[in-house]
Formats: structure tokens, sequence, C-alpha cells
């Protein structure tokens, strides 16, 4: 029986983790896992030591995605299912599942890794012809590198204005 | 022998192998999105001269099921038709090829698939070799935060279909740190690749894993961008993803400074601005097959080309495509560039120690910057990508990028060095198929957790 010295809530396997008084749950046949839990524990669980579990908690950040993603759902279903045609779950399906929203902020995950924006603001390329520039039209809002391009964009009727600004996110209608 | 960057092509030296080292062999498979990298070694005590010999002789095959556009014989029949790694070396047309790939946006979802791909790898890529009776040991790698659900996938795909005896799953993006020729106590490793870009602080062996950044660009995005530029201003080459990403492999080049060079073209008069000379053969299928995915064409012969000979001009592109690594809000993407994502992860490891020992941890890291990863194949890569951290790295620190020398095999080569330097040490490494069976897949999860 696959699985087996794991505990089951709502048919879902629940790692090593403390609940949020600081009570831990029961251990898995793995180690001691680092990271905190989203969510508390059933009462069936046997306790571990709530000492233990901080210490390792506060002493590294180690662990595939540091400790953070352990809700794992029961793989009721397996490879096998590949012969009769099952769909595999997506990418975002898989990360929905993970619960990266119940994770503290603090510890790192797929979703919180991603790299912030530039420190030096986007260039700008004319809307026109492509080429870089730094002017701006106060009227329509678009970037525009020489007079030919400028001419162009005062003759343009709104709609075309507002889907030029699409292109680049920049269009005021939602 | 030099190992060809293109992995439609590559075809590794067949090494004969015998039945007393198969059965004792340890597989390695660097699980890429765009290609696999795998290869062997003998035995479980290897020596570094094994690892070379390994990776010399190491297999690339996309990591896709490819679909050609008419049916190349020799091939055998499949449902859709489909060809896998070692089979794309017999075929000569490669236009409008259909890859499926197993991976979104970098992880595998569809399982089914790759072992699809895996088997096929196994059971026919001489160098591998690891046949039926003889799947002793396998080490997969994938990328920094793979959630628990492709780790029990995976770990159930290799021990119940594939049948290995042993198996561990380690960071692609954390091998390269332990590559003989790059260790350190302390180093960044930059690694740009198919789908993503993420810069991983490897410190004394060990990721820190809240300092890891990625930025969602990758060799994918770069030739779906080419792509269509090319359809836009040339031809219609939406469906020729294979020969587009020739051209990206083999055309295009980072340039020291962008906006310079743009305004450099600007300031000619208009009507010698952008007069492009041709930059690239397409592929014919009609005539010789000089090479299936077509060629540069050297400017000296220009004047005895066909002229009716299908030829492709690029002018900014050749710049623009690798300048988004640098720079992704030219399309729009609200990231930093590779340059500050490395300044960004350095920042990040440094952030809550006192200023010395912060600036004590912030030298050792700039000082020792890996990149690694397709990406930086690019000619120019590794100078621009100096220019462009030298005014964000603080001026008494000594900056130093270097680039593996197969950017394309480091995660592989130090996947063994790591393997080796971890069985010495008398660690468990593997979770062995007795493990597997008492406790299940759980029991992988927990241990590849304590790898890093």
């Amino acid at each position: 029986m696959r699985g087996t010295g794991t505990s089951e809530v709502d048919g879902k396997v629940w790692r090593n983790r403390e609940d949020k008084d600081g009570s831990a749950a029961a251990s898995t046949t793995g180690s001691v896992l680092p990271g905190a839990s989203p969510a508390s524990m059933s009462p069936s669980m046997s306790p571990r030591s709530a000492r233990e579990s901080d210490a390792a908690v506060l002493a590294s950040d180690s662990g595939v995605d540091g400790g953070a993603s352990e809700l794992l759902t029961k793989r009721k279903r397996g490879v096998r299912e590949v012969a009769e045609g099952r769909l595999w779950k997506s990418l975002k399906q898989t990360l929905n599942a993970e619960m990266y929203e119940l994770v503290p902020a603090h510890l790192p995950t797929y979703t919180n890794i991603e790299a912030p924006p530039a420190r030096l603001p986007p260039r700008k390329y004319c809307d026109i012809t492509g080429a870089p520039t730094q002017y701006t039209d106060p009227k329509t809002k678009m970037f525009f590198s020489c007079t030919e391009a400028f001419k162009v964009i005062r003759q343009l009727p709104d709609n075309a204005v507002e889907e030029f600004l699409g292109i680049r996110n920049a269009s005021n209608r939602i | 022998m030099a190992p060809s960057r293109d992995s439609l092509a590559a075809s590794p030296a067949a090494t004969p192998c015998d039945s007393a080292s198969l059965s004792s062999s340890i597989v390695f498979l660097d699980n890429g999105a765009g290609d696999i990298k795998c290869a062997r070694v003998p035995s479980d005590h290897f020596s570094a001269e094994d690892i070379r010999e390994a990776v010399g002789a190491a297999v690339r095959i996309p990591n896709a099921a490819c679909r050609p556009r008419v049916e190349v014989p020799g091939v055998p029949r499949r449902a859709g038709n489909v060809m896998y790694g070692s089979e794309l070396r017999s075929c000569r047309d490669f236009s409008e090829m259909s890859f499926s790939r197993p991976h979104q946006r970098g992880y595998v979802c569809s399982w089914g698939l790759e072992l699809d791909i895996w088997s096929h790898l196994l059971n026919n890529e001489q160098a591998v070799d690891a046949q039926g009776t003889h799947r002793n040991a396998i080490i997969t790698t994938a990328p920094c935060f793979n959630p628990g659900h492709m780790i029990h996938a995976e770990s159930e795909l290799v021990f119940e279909y594939l049948g290995f005896q042993r198996y561990v799953q380690l960071t692609s993006q954390a091998m390269p740190a332990f590559a003989a020729s790059t260790s350190s106590h302390a180093c960044v490793v930059l690694d740009t690749g198919f789908s993503f870009s993420h810069a991983v602080p490897v410190i004394d062996g060990r990721v820190i894993w809240r300092a890891v950044r990625r930025l969602d660009l990758g060799g994918k995005a770069l030739t779906n961008q080419l792509k269509e530029i090319i359809s836009f201003r040339a031809y219609n080459m939406m469906r020729d993803t294979a020969v587009v990403n020739a051209i990206k492999e083999r055309v295009c080049r980072v340039s020291p400074h962008y906006l310079a060079e743009i305004a450099l073209e600007n300031k000619k008069p208009r009507s010698r601005r952008y007069t492009p000379t041709p930059d690239y053969m397409l592929p014919d299928a009609t005539t010789g097959y000089k090479d299936p995915l077509g060629f540069v064409i050297d400017p000296a012969n220009v004047p005895t080309l066909d002229p009716t000979a299908q030829t492709l001009a690029l002018t900014n592109e050749k710049i623009f495509i690798p300048e988004l690594l640098f720079s992704p809000s030219d399309i729009g993407l609200g990231q930093a560039g590779v340059a500050e994502l490395v300044c960004q992860a350095v920042e990040a490891c440094s952030a809550h120690l006192p200023p010395d020992e912060a600036m004590r941890l912030r030298a050792l890291l700039y000082g020792n910057v890996q990149v690694v990863g397709g990406n930086s194949l690019f000619p120019g890569f590794v100078k621009r990508l100096l220019a462009d951290m030298r005014p964000l790295v603080p001026a008494e620190i000594k900056l130093q990028v270097l680039r593996a020398p197969d950017p394309q095999l480091a995660a592989l080569e130090g996947s063994m060095f790591f393997t080796q330097q971890w069985m010495e040490s008398g660690r468990p490494l593997f979770v062995s198929k007795a493990e597997y069976d008492e406790f299940g897949p759980n029991v992988c999860y927990s241990r590849f957790q304590s790898l890093a």
C-alpha cells in the first residue's frame, strides 16, 4: 500500500508540519521538513516536539522549494492512466494545487521568486517606426520618433490610437 | 569530439558497452525543456576522467515528439507520425516540423509524452544503452521549485514504468556549481535556458532558495519572437520552428550597446539605411540539402548566389532578439534582464547581514558568476553581461563572469561531480526501489529536499 506512515486529512496527504499554535503534526516516514504549515492539523495526529520543529524552521531555508509546498494531493490515479487517455494536470492546475497563497510570504515558492521589474525605466520605442525614442505625444500618449510619425499619429482615428496603446498595455480602455 | 550545438543534428560517437559495466552504470539525464542531455558512467565509483569521457559522449536530443511535414523513410510508423531524438538524424526536411513538448513553462506536465521520449532515448541511444535488464540507477534534473506532484509523477515513471532500481532528482540550476572547473565556496549560477532564466546563488554546496530569481524569458520565447518578426517582414515562417531556431542560433548576436547600434544605422542617409545583404540561405527541399536547416551566407559569396534561391536578410533582428534577455521590457515583460537578475539574487542573499559581512559575501558571489544554458552561446553575451552588471556592482568588488566550456552540458557535468562528491561522503543519495515500494513517492520528495 503506497503512502503508509502518512496521515490523510480530507483525502490529502499531509507532510510534517506544525500548525499555527506551534504544536507539531505527525511525522511522515521521511525526514523532518522545515517549513510552516498553511493550516492546522486534525487532532488525530500524534504531536512532535514543537521546539524541534521551531528550530528546524529557523535554522535553514533548505528544501527543494524552501519546504513551502508540502500540500501533496493524494495520487488516486497514476501513470497507468495514460493508456486510458487520461489528461495530465496542466501546470496551472498543479500550481493551484500547491496553494502557494497559503504559504508565509517570507518563504520562497515558484510564484514569489519572479524577478521584479528593472531599476531603470523601460525603454520607449516609437509606435509608428519602432525606433528608440524619448518623445511622447501629450494628447494621445503615443511615442513618436520623427515629425512624420507625429503627423501620422495626429491623423489616426480614436480606435486606432487605442489599439496602438493596447499593443503595449498602455490603453486606458479596460 | 566537439559537441555540436544543434541537438537536431548531434550524433555522439557510438561507444561499445559490455554487459558488466551496463549492470552497474548510472544514467544521468538532464531533463531540459528544450533538449534532453543524457550520459552514462560505468559504475558507482567514477573519476573525473570518467566524467570527461561521459560528457564527451553525451547525447543531446530534443525533448519533444517531432512531427515532420512529410513522412521520413526509415522511421517506424506510429500514431501521429511522430519521431523521437535519434530518428531526427535521418530526417532531411525540417520545414513545418511541429514539436509536442511535455513541458509547460519549464515544468513537465505531460508525463505520458515524457515517458515515450525517455523510453525511446533509453532503448535506442547507444551511448546511454540502459535497456531492460540493465536499468540500475538514474539521476534526473528538474528546475528549481519543482512542485511535489511532478516529483511524484517522475518517481512513478522511473520506478514503475522504466524499471530503474535507484533514482534521484537534482536541481538543474544548482548543478553547474559543482563542476570541477568552477568549484569554489560561493557562486551565482545564471542559467539561461529554453523556458526561463534563473539566477541561483550557491554557497558551500547549498542553494540559497530565498535568493533565487527567475526571468520568464528563454530560448523558446526568443525563437517565437523571431518567427513573428520574420513572418511580418519576409516569409511566413510561423510553423517553421526548427529552421527559425537555427537562424536564431547562427545569425543572432548580442550587441555591446544596442541603442547606439540602432542609432548608428539611423544616422545614415535614408537611402542607405537598412540595406540588408542576405544573411541566411533557407533550406531547399528540391536541391542538394547542404544542411537541412539552411546555412549562413558568407558575405563574400553573395554575388555568386543563385538569384532564385530563397534567402533571408535580417536587419536589426540580429541584435534585437538576444537584446530581449537584457531588456525584457522591450516586449512589455515587466521583469529585470539577466544582468539585474544576478544582482537581485546577490542582494537578496546579503540583505539580512551586517554591512561588512554583506560586502564580503557580495564580493564572493560577484567574483564567481557562472553562466550556463544555451542562450549564453550568443556571440557577445558574456561581454555584454559584464558591461551591464558593472554599474550595478559596488566599485571595490571584482566582478568576474565565467561561461562554462560547454554551457549546454554544464548541468549534466555538474550533476556528475555532485554525485561523485556526495557518494564519497557516504550520505544517502538514491531512493531505491525497495524504499519506494514500501514508503511510496513521499520518500522521494523528502530525500530530494535534503540534497540542496
